[in-house]
Order: structure tokens, then sequence, then C-alpha cells
């Protein structure tokens, strides 16, 4: 996936990236000040919002194109929070992620149930399968999330900060999970995120927004907490 | 069975009074109150008592013969009327009139100048006195049929007050009426206060609850004292009842019994008119066989559709069914093809006017016994022209 | 799976259930009619034999649609809940009824006349229905908070109640009868002729939410997740404010306003089949909103010998408890 010149926002720019490549196999991070425009990048990448001007290309198509049940093959997205819905166990709701595959009555063939098995074999998350999402807890609940997007079994994943409402141990096993998707897999994952040290440690391209002058700059290199603190956070 | 008829005695504001006698009523009661309705009949039921008679308060020859509300005691110059409760028999309330000058407030000077009245009889009443220039209000001009009175709201004369239970105070005031009369309900109409303190009293006219058909007529007596003319309203009075007894009397020594149901549904019942009430009197001296007579009770008994049906396949006619023409009537409700009458042919209904019926039924009641006569006696009664009736086609 | 396999079972059950509530249901009317009278009314049709035609005429339509009646507004309540994501929703809180209301009484106490006929009363019913729909479904857009929407929906059945009192007052006496008789609803108004006309209709909006029901799965999760679910939300938006508004204006027109059932019986169904799975939800709404209409009219007839209950009065006894145990249920999470 090829980004070139894209202006992103509502009305007026709110940012500019001139050139990024998401390429599979990779975890990128998204890194800035609140209000600077993370989840509206994100949604912009995701099509949910329009850009105002610029590309967006996958395989040298034009993405803006698409049809929804493509892109639904194509992009994931894992909320912040899945706050779990009620009489809905977490099978059917991992399930729920093979709707763009299933028939018009959305029911699952073998094959759609082996890869709803495998999703949570990946996850590691067996033992919650017969469990009410509501019963869970926020950690396994997001685990359950990304379950859901490995079982759309789309090239891309993005996840707008979800590490947000997890505790140490989880934000680490979460992220430490979706390195491992990325690699094993081979997809593309794209997150935002505030722990900034866990950043460092647990992506491979770091995205920052620049809180002065909102300038987006991408590094591929190693970075330390010091540098993103200047760019990101100072005033 | 006891307890549905307590429940038309005892929630008579709208049930009975809707059920039987008007017709806007009955849209207000189950509109706004259809979920609340079932509470209302059981407290209705859990409340109710049999209604007991208390002996004469006041002593004195009472005007009044027929109607079991209202007494009317004559001591020179000064006549009190009191209206009953039909619920406790009690007196409700107690007004003094007089035609000389009085400054008490005790005592109502008459003739009242102006008066608003609420109900459609009451106009009828009054139109048989040639008063109806003292009206000054009434609720609503649909469901006017005197002229003398459209002509008068038309120029402005005449006010239209709405609803009956909630009239704008202020306008009434504006009109300079002295008197306002209302059906009785078992309470103190709802402005009483304010109205008492700007001068107008509040009557409570219980016509509507009367069993007898000239009790019902006798009602005119109060409208002739409060205007003045009370022995143009007894010699009237007088009148029907002689006109009444007279039919009566002669329908007595017919020999065969035609069989009739009377009413229609209301939601999912048929409200027949219990065997003692007003509706029922009316069908015993039309000398019919009248299904439901037997049974006890002033009001109405509710009976599903299947059991109007299966208790009534010989019936001949059927009476009041509350629309002009079989058109309407089935499109009201499709299955009431099926009833026995209806094969037969026999339907009859006081479409003529609608609004002439309501307001002049009440002090014409034997001119409704002369269209039952003739309706179900065509033989001995024979006539041209029914009065406020006509046929069902 | 076997808890699928359970519900499956379940289903099959209930649908067991239903000839025996027919048995009770007829057993319930006030007349006392032998089945063997029952079966002749059907081989041996007499046109002047009463009972056959308390069979027929009476008995069979209404049991009849008190199981459509029942199904169609449970299934548009449970469509409604979904797609406003808010277990408190249905067609009578959200004002769908109230359209039909309007419609209707505009329809028939205006005396317009393409509306006075039979399919003209179904037809203002629909717009009646479609059009709040449609304003409900423009409000929600604004209004993203559950009990808002609600109260608004509330807010449009007053507005519409009022202007339906507008009406009555200047309306005549025939017309307001026939309004004052619709309102009050009742199931046995529909005759045996119509009802053909009635099942296809049923039929058409039931399949139509039959087939949204993988879309309804992924509107569980909310809109934003639905559309990356590959679902087009604003078709699903509208087929199911269609469907809705077929189903409840069908029912409403024929049968009047019935409250509550649709909120009470699909939240019934999420109580008693544990899931959100619309392929169980949806056939469960369906046969448990018949049964339980069907219950309230057995109901209704036991008592019309004591005591002249509308339907409406038994729905809403049964199932505003229910509601007030679902809101506190729901509070006290």
């Amino acid at each position: 996936m090829r980004i070139k010149n894209l202006h992103i926002g509502y009305i007026k720019t709110l940012l500019e990236i001139e050139e990024l490549n998401l390429e599979p196999g990779k975890v990128y991070s998204l890194i800035g000040a609140n209000g600077r425009g993370k989840t509206t990048l994100m949604k912009t990448l995701i099509g949910q919002i329009p850009s105002l001007s610029g590309q967006m290309t996958f395989n040298e198509k034009d993405l803006t194109t698409l049809l929804s049940l493509d892109k639904s093959k194509l992009f994931g997205f894992v909320n912040s929070r899945f706050a779990g819905v009620s009489y809905m166990r977490a099978k059917e709701y991992v399930a729920l992620g093979r709707s763009p595959y299933t028939n018009a009555f959305g029911r699952l063939s073998a094959i759609d149930e082996a890869i709803v098995d495998q999703s949570f074999a990946t996850m590691e998350i067996e033992h919650l399968a017969d469990k009410f999402t509501e019963e869970l807890s926020d950690g396994e609940r997001q685990m359950l999330a990304i379950a859901k997007v490995l079982a759309q079994e789309t090239k891309y994943i993005f996840l707008d900060e979800p590490t947000a409402f997890l505790d140490y141990s989880n934000k680490k096993k979460v992220l430490e999970m979706l390195m491992k998707i990325a690699r094993e897999e081979n997809k593309c994952v794209f997150y935002s995120s505030h722990d900034l040290e866990m950043v460092l440690e647990f992506s491979d391209v770091k995205i920052c927004i620049a809180k002065e002058n909102n300038q987006v700059s991408i590094n591929s290199a190693r970075l330390d907490l010091n540098f993103l603190l200047n760019i990101c956070f100072q005033d | 069975m006891k307890h549905v008829k307590l429940v038309f005695i005892t929630f008579p504001k709208y049930l009975f009074m809707a059920l039987m006698l008007k017709k806007s009523r009955t849209v207000d009661y189950f509109y706004d109150m259809k979920i609340l309705s079932l509470f209302v009949i059981l407290s209705a039921v859990l409340f109710s008592c049999d209604s007991q008679k208390k002996k004469d308060i006041s002593t004195g020859e009472n005007v009044a013969r027929y109607a079991k509300y209202l007494r009317i005691i004559e001591k020179g110059n000064l006549t009190t009327i009191e209206i009953l409760s039909p619920e406790t028999g009690e007196v409700e309330q107690t007004l003094n009139v007089s035609k000389e000058m009085i400054k008490t407030s005790h005592f109502l000077q008459v003739p009242v100048s102006k008066m608003a009245v609420l109900s459609s009889t009451h106009v009828g009443m009054l139109s048989k006195l040639n008063e109806i220039d003292k009206i000054a209000g009434i609720t609503n001009r649909l469901y006017v049929y005197n002229k003398e009175l459209l002509e008068s709201i038309e120029k402005d004369k005449v006010v239209e007050l709405g609803e009956e239970g909630q009239i704008p105070v202020e306008a009434l005031l504006k009109t300079k009426c002295q008197a306002l009369i209302y059906s009785g309900f078992g309470k103190q109409y709802p402005h009483q206060k304010q109205l008492n303190a700007a001068m107008v009293r509040c009557i409570a006219n219980y016509d509507w609850r009367e069993l007898h058909p000239l009790g019902k007529a006798e009602w005119i007596l109060l409208f002739g004292y409060l205007t003045g003319k009370e022995k143009q309203a007894k010699l009237y009075f007088d009148k029907i009842e002689k006109e009444y007894l007279a039919l009566e009397e002669k329908a007595s020594k017919l020999k065969n019994f035609p069989t009739v149901l009377e009413g229609n549904l209301f939601g999912e019942s048929w409200f027949a008119p219990a065997g003692a009430s007003f509706k029922a009197k009316l069908l015993k001296d039309a000398h019919v066989r009248y299904q439901y007579a037997d049974t006890k009770g002033t009001g109405s008994l509710p009976l599903t559709l299947e059991k109007i049906l299966s208790d009534n396949l010989d019936t001949e006619h059927w009476i009041n069914p509350g629309f002009p023409t079989k058109e309407k009537l089935f499109a009201f409700h499709p299955k009431l093809k099926y009833l026995g009458p209806v094969t037969k042919n026999k339907i009859f209904d006081f479409s003529k006017s609608g609004n002439r019926y309501w307001e002049l039924s009440a002090i014409e009641p034997q001119k409704i016994l002369s269209d039952y006569l003739s309706i179900f006696h065509p033989t001995e009664f024979p006539k041209e022209n029914l009065y406020f009736y006509q046929e069902v086609k | 799976m076997t808890r699928q396999k359970q519900n499956k079972f379940l289903l099959l059950l209930l649908l067991v259930i239903l000839p025996i509530a027919f048995v009770c249901h007829f057993a319930a009317g006030e007349i006392s009619i032998s089945w063997s009278i029952f079966s002749d009314a059907w081989f041996f049709f007499d046109s002047s034999n009463t009972e056959h035609i308390i069979v027929r005429e009476f008995r069979f339509p209404r049991f009849i649609m008190a199981c459509l009646a029942g199904s169609a507004l449970s299934v548009c309540g449970l469509m409604m809940q979904t797609l406003f994501n808010n277990p408190l929703a249905g067609p009578y809180i959200l004002g769908i009824n109230s359209g039909s209301s309007l419609f209707v009484a505009i329809s028939l106490m205006t005396g317009i006349s393409i509306f006075q006929s039979d399919f003209g009363l179904v037809s203002s019913a629909l717009i009646g229905a479609f059009i709040f729909g449609l304003i409900i479904l423009a409000i929600s857009f604004k209004v993203k908070q559950g009990v808002s929407l609600l109260l608004i929906g509330l807010m449009l059945g007053s507005f519409s109640s009022a202007l339906v009192s507008v009406i009555q007052y200047l309306s005549e006496a025939n017309s307001l009868k026939m309004f004052t008789m619709w309102i009050m609803g009742s199931l046995q108004e529909v005759e045996s002729g119509q009802l053909p006309f009635i099942s296809v209709l049923f039929l058409f909006g039931m399949l139509g939410s039959f087939f949204i029901i993988k879309p309804l799965n992924a509107f569980v999760l909310g809109e934003t997740e639905a559309e990356l679910l590959g679902i087009s939300i604003r078709k699903i938006r509208l087929l199911i404010i269609v469907f809705t508004a077929l189903l409840t204006g069908l029912i409403t027109a024929y049968c009047g306003p019935i409250a509550f059932i649709g909120l009470a019986v699909p939240n019934l169904v999420k109580i008693i089949f544990k899931t959100q799975d619309h392929r169980i939800l949806l056939p469960a709404s369906l046969i448990i909103g018949a049964l339980f209409l069907v219950l309230c009219d057995i109901i209704v007839q036991l008592t019309a010998p004591w005591i002249p209950l509308p339907i409406n009065a038994v729905t809403s006894l049964i199932g505003a408890p229910m509601v007030i145990y679902f809101i506190v249920k729901r509070l006290a999470q």
C-alpha cells in the first residue's frame, strides 16, 4: 500500500504525508499528542473519511474506488476498546470477522469454522471461546478483538490505541502478539499509541506527528525515548 | 356478573356516559385511557358498593315525579331544587331560586339571563322553552342541531368552550353567564371554586343517569325554574307524559312480541343495555322481547361478539347500530354482517340527524317510543315518516 | 456445535407448541364448539350454520392474526433494537405505530376518498409508519445516546396523538367512531377473505427480514464496525426501515396499534437463547412473538365475559412490567 502527498483532515488540512509505503510483515506505530489527528489519519487510511487530496493505492489500484466489501477483505480495524455485547459469546463475536466471506445468511462453512478456531489459537485464547463477551476482562476482550480481525483475513490491520485501556502486562501481551502476527502471518500492522517505551520496542517503523508544526516524520531506525518526547510532546 | 354491573354504575363519567349517550366521550375515554382502562375498571370494582337511598331530607311535595335525581320543592316565592347523587342517593347540590331580589349568595335570582350548557340535551330542553337566547356557551358547534343556536354561534353571540371537563374559564367569564350546567359525574365541576367566586353557579345535571324516559325528560323543570318559565315547563312535561303513557298503554295491549337487539360493538365487547337500564325500559314499553331484558343492572353488559351472534340467531330487529348505512356499518366491523337481524334486513338507526337525536331525544321520549312502535309493530302503528329513526340500508 | 443444536431444538419445540396454542385459543372462545363441528366447518361448510361461521370467520382468522401480528411486531422490535443498538427500542416506543395512527386518522376522518377503501387504510398505515421510521432514522444520526432516542420516539408519539386529537375534534361522529374502534386495537376485525392479502404482505416483509440476517448480525457491533465488515450500512438501514414499516404498518392497519410486544419479545428471546445471532433470534422472535400474542388473546377471550379487556391492555399488562424489568436490569449494570 502506497501513500503519496496525502492531505488529511475534515475541511482544513490537519496532516500531510508526503510518502509512506505500508509493507506486509512490518509493524507501524503512530505517535502524537492528543488532538493531532492520529484517529483521523487512521480513519482516512481505512477509508472511513475521504482524504482531502493525494493518493492511496494498493497494487497500483486507487483505494478510494474500492467497494466496501473488497475493502473489508483488505483492511481490518480494532477499536481502542471493545466493551462487549450482552448475550454475545466470544466465538460468535470472532465469527463475525468472517462476514465478508460468508453467504447471504452469514452461514459459516467448515473452512470458516476452522479459520475462526485458528484465530483463537493464534491469539492463545481458546479457553475464552464459550464465554460471554460482557464477562471478559478488558485485556481478554482486546485479544478477542484482534482474533476477530485475524478471522477477517485482511492484509492490513489497523488498531486505534489498542493498549489504552490495558494494564502493563496486558499491554505487553497485546503488542507482542501484534509483532508475532506481523512476522508469522506476514501482515502489515499499524497502530497508534501513547505508550512510548513500548512503541520503541514493539514496532518497526515509527510515524511521529510533531507537536510544533504537525509535521509527519517516518523513522525506521532505532530511536530513543527523549527523541520521541522532544518531537511529539514538547511545546 | 355482579362486578361488571357495579363497574358501570360506579365509573359513570367515562364508561356509562361514554357508552350510552355521547359520541365524543367515547373517544376520549378509550383514546386517553386505553392502557389505563383495566386499572380503572379494577379500581372501580374494588371501591364500588351498592347505592343506598337516604330518606328525604327536605319536606314538602316534590314537583318532580319521575326523575330520581331531581327534587323540587316550592315554598311560596322560594323554590328549593335539590340534585341527588345517583351513587349515594344523597343531596349533592342544593339550589334555592327565587324571582324576588335577594341579596345573598345562598340564593340564585331567576330568571338567569345567561347560562352555559355543556350537553346537547340541555340545549334541547331550553329550545322547548323558547329560551335558546339564554345560552351563552356550548361545547362544540359540530354537535348542535338547533338552527337558532347555530345562527347565534355564527354571529359570535355564543362561545364554543370545547371539552366538557376542561373549558377555558376566562372565555366563560367573558360571556357574563350566571350559571353553568354540566353533566353530573359525582364530583364538583373542575373549576367550581373559581367560577363560584366569579358568581357563576355550577349546576350538575343527571338527566343522563335517569332510568325512566319520563324521568329524563322531567329535567326540563330545572331549566324551567332557571329561566323563570317553570309553568311552561310543567305544561310541556304534562303533555309529553300524557302522550308517552298513552302510547305505552296502547302498546301493552299488543299480542306479539317482536325480538330486538340493541347497540353495537365497542372495542372487543358489545355493551348491551342491562335489564333495568333506560334503553331496556324504552324497549319494554315498546312491547318487544329483548334478549337481555331479564338481566340485572342499570348500565350495560359487556358481551362478546360471538355471544351476541349466538344469542340472537332469530332476532328480527336491530336498533341503534350507530351508522346510517350498511356500507359504513360493515366498514366499522365486517363481521357484523353475520348477525341475525342483518339477514332479515330490519336495522334502524337514529341517523336521520344524529345531532337532532342527541339534542331532542331526552326531551321527546314519546317520539322515540312512537318511532319504536312503528318500527316493531308496523301494522298496528303505521307511520309514513319516522321522527328520529330511519332504516339502515 | 452443540449449543447451536440446542437452540435449533428449542426452536423446533416452540414450533410444536404453536398447534397446542391453537387448540387452547380455539377452546378459549366464549361459545363452546365441539371438535367435530370444527372439522365439519372445514369439510362440510354450511353458511347458514352459525357454529360453522364462528369457526371459519371468527376463531380461525383471529388466531391467524394473533400469530401474524405477534411475529411481525416482535421481528420489527428485534430489527429496531439491532439497528439502533438499543435493547429498549421497538416499533411502539419509537413512534412507528404513531405514524400509522396519524395517517389512519387522516384517512379515516378527513374523508379523503382514495383512502376510504380497505387498501387505502393499509397504504396510509404503511406510509405513516415509513415516514415516522425515516424521521426516527434521521434523528438517530444526530442523537447517538440510546435513551434520548427513545425520548424522541415518545415525543413523536405524543406529537402525533395531539394531532390526532385535533383531527378527532374536527371530525364527524361516524368516522370518529370508526377511528376509535380502530385505535382500541382488536384481533377480531379481520375476515378470512382478507387473510391471503395480509399473508402475502407479511411473507414479503418477513422474507426480506430473513435476507438481512447477516447485516443485522454485523449491526450488533455498531454501524462503524458493520461497515468495516463490508456491510453497506446506508442500504441496510433503509431496508430495515422499509421492512419494519411494512410489517408494523400492515399489522397496525388491521389490528390497531398494539403496544409493548415488539419491545418485550426480542428481549425475552435474547434471555432464553443467550445469543446475538439473528439466525436464531429472528425465527425465535417470530415464533415466540406469535405465541405471546396468542396467549394474550386467550386471556382476552377468557376474561371477556367478566371484564372487557382490549388486546392492548393485556399486552401492556404483561409487557410493561417486563420492560421495567429490562430497564432496571440495564441500569443496574
